[in-house]
This record gives structure tokens, C-alpha cells and sequence, in this order.
């Protein structure tokens, strides 16, 4: 599993999980799950997280034991 | 406005009505059916109820986790019914069916069963076909997390299923257990399925 950093891109927009949900097209435990690193997204999925928060894919996912 | 959308969003209330009755419908088997009959709406009863449960828990603490004031039980069961939809449909006809076989004459006792029959199970396994052609539609549509949680639960109850019954068949060549009916078997592996389903949804959330 990746670390990520959506929690912290989510609020800094100041969005709730089920914001970030309808933003993203999926269910508020999609978000839930991501955020707690338990599931990686699909490369569609990445991209389109990317594109939401206007920075790349490694700017949000990063290997875990990548600072 | 914002109102009026929540209610209009508001879920389906069927399939908690379709689950109930399925429920109540499983406690005929359970109270005068035989010991196999007995076993395998047990099983049944399992893959439904636990799901609803770990459902219900899953709709309090992730879905409302926020809310200063939590659903009514009816309310979160109503969103956690409504969450696996037709499903429960597909389930309860299942059941219905495993009754019918339960119901029907044995093979010996049988004297002729003729068109009725004929038309009974032509209908049953056509309706199976269009599940399991619904299912695979349902998944492809799937995105996210429930996708995963779908294909990791549809893999482990084949495994347990499988491994199970081979396991079964040792003890029956090697120790004369009981042979068990394939329906009971079947009624297992959905039994796993509904389980690994709530279990490991639980776990990614």
C-alpha cells in the first residue's frame, strides 16, 4: 500500500470526505479507504485525483518508506 | 432546496422489506425442517444477517460518523439494505428455490414429473443464468473500493468453498461421514460469500 497525502490536500480546500467523493465520482468509503492507505486507486482513479487537487500523481501517492 | 434533494436521494426502502421476509422465511426450515434442511437455512441466515449487521455498523460509523445527532436503526438498516440492493433479491430467490427442492419428492417417490417440472426447473436455471449475467454486469460497473471488495470476496468463498468440500470428501472416503447434498453445499458457499463480503469490507474501512 502507498502513503498518501489527500487528507491534507482534502483540508486544504476545506472539503468533507463525502465532498471529495462527489468531486471524485466514488463513495465516500472509496475516500475512506484511500485516506487510511488501505487501498491503492486505479491509474484512472490516480490521474483523475491528480487533476482535481492541479499537481501529480507522486505529488499525492508515494512507495511507503518514500518521505 | 437542499431538503427536498436529501428526500429525493433519500434510499429505497424494498430492499429492507425483501430482507426481512427472507429472514422470516428462513425460520421455517430452521423450526420444522430436518437436520440438513436445518443446517443449510443456517447457513443462509448467517450470509444474510451478518452482512445486514457488519452493513448497518459500516452505515453508523462511516457514513454518519460525523452527524451530531446518528440515524434512527430503521434509517441506517434502510441505507445498508439499500447499499447491496438487488442482491437481497437474488438471495431471497435462491432461498425460495433450495425450499422448492426441499419441498419437492424425492427421486424414488417421484412419480411423474412431467411438464410442471420441466417448466419449474427451465425457469429456475434461466433465472440463475440472468444473476449471474447481472452480477457481471453490476461488476463492471463497479469502481473504487467496492470493486476490490467484490472480486477479493468472490475469490475467497470459492476458495473456502472448494477447499472445504474437498476436505469434506476425505472424511466421507476415508471415515463414512455423512454424505452432504449439493444444495447445502452451494447454500455454504453463498453463506461465505456474504461473510467475506462484510469481513473484508470492514477491513479496507
Amino acid at each position: 500500500m502507498m502513503h498518501n497525502v489527500l487528507p491534507q490536500l482534502r483540508a486544504a480546500r476545506d472539503w468533507t470526505q463525502a465532498d471529495l467523493a462527489r468531486e471524485l465520482d466514488v463513495s465516500r468509503q472509496t475516500v475512506i479507504s484511500l485516506e487510511k492507505g488501505r487501498y491503492d486507486p486505479s491509474l484512472p482513479l490516480a490521474f483523475k485525483i491528480a487533476d482535481l487537487f492541479e499537481c501529480t500523481i507522486e505529488d499525492v501517492f508515494q512507495p511507503n518508506g518514500v518521505a | 432546496m437542499a431538503r427536498g434533494a436529501a428526500k429525493r436521494d433519500s434510499p429505497p426502502v424494498w430492499p429492507l422489506f425483501v430482507f426481512s421476509a427472507t429472514v422470516a422465511f428462513l425460520a421455517v426450515p430452521i423450526a420444522i425442517g430436518s437436520a440438513g434442511a436445518r443446517l443449510g437455512a443456517l447457513g443462509g441466515l448467517a450470509g444474510m444477517v451478518v452482512p445486514f449487521l457488519l452493513g448497518v455498523r459500516r452505515a453508523r460509523l462511516v457514513d454518519h460518523g460525523d452527524d451530531a445527532a446518528p440515524p434512527s436503526f430503521f434509517e441506517l438498516a434502510r441505507e445498508s439494505t439499500a447499499r447491496a440492493g438487488r442482491m437481497f433479491v437474488y438471495v431471497a430467490g435462491y432461498i425460495l428455490l433450495v425450499f422448492l427442492v426441499w419441498m419437492a419428492p424425492a427421486s424414488g417417490q417421484r412419480k411423474d414429473s412431467g411438464l410442471a417440472g420441466l417448466v419449474v426447473a427451465t425457469v429456475a436455471s434461466g433465472l440463475i443464468i440472468a444473476t449471474v449475467v447481472d452480477g457481471a454486469r453490476l461488476q463492471r460497473r463497479m469502481g473504487g473500493v467496492e470493486r476490490q471488495i467484490f472480486l477479493q470476496s468472490t475469490s475467497l468463498a470459492f476458495f473456502v468453498t472448494v477447499l472445504g468440500a474437498v476436505a469434506y470428501a476425505l472424511f466421507e472416503v476415508f471415515l463414512d461421514a455423512p454424505k452432504l447434498s449439493m444444495w447445502l453445499l452451494w447454500s455454504w458457499g453463498m453463506a461465505a460469500w456474504g461473510i467475506g463480503s462484510a469481513v473484508i469490507a470492514k477491513r479496507a474501512t
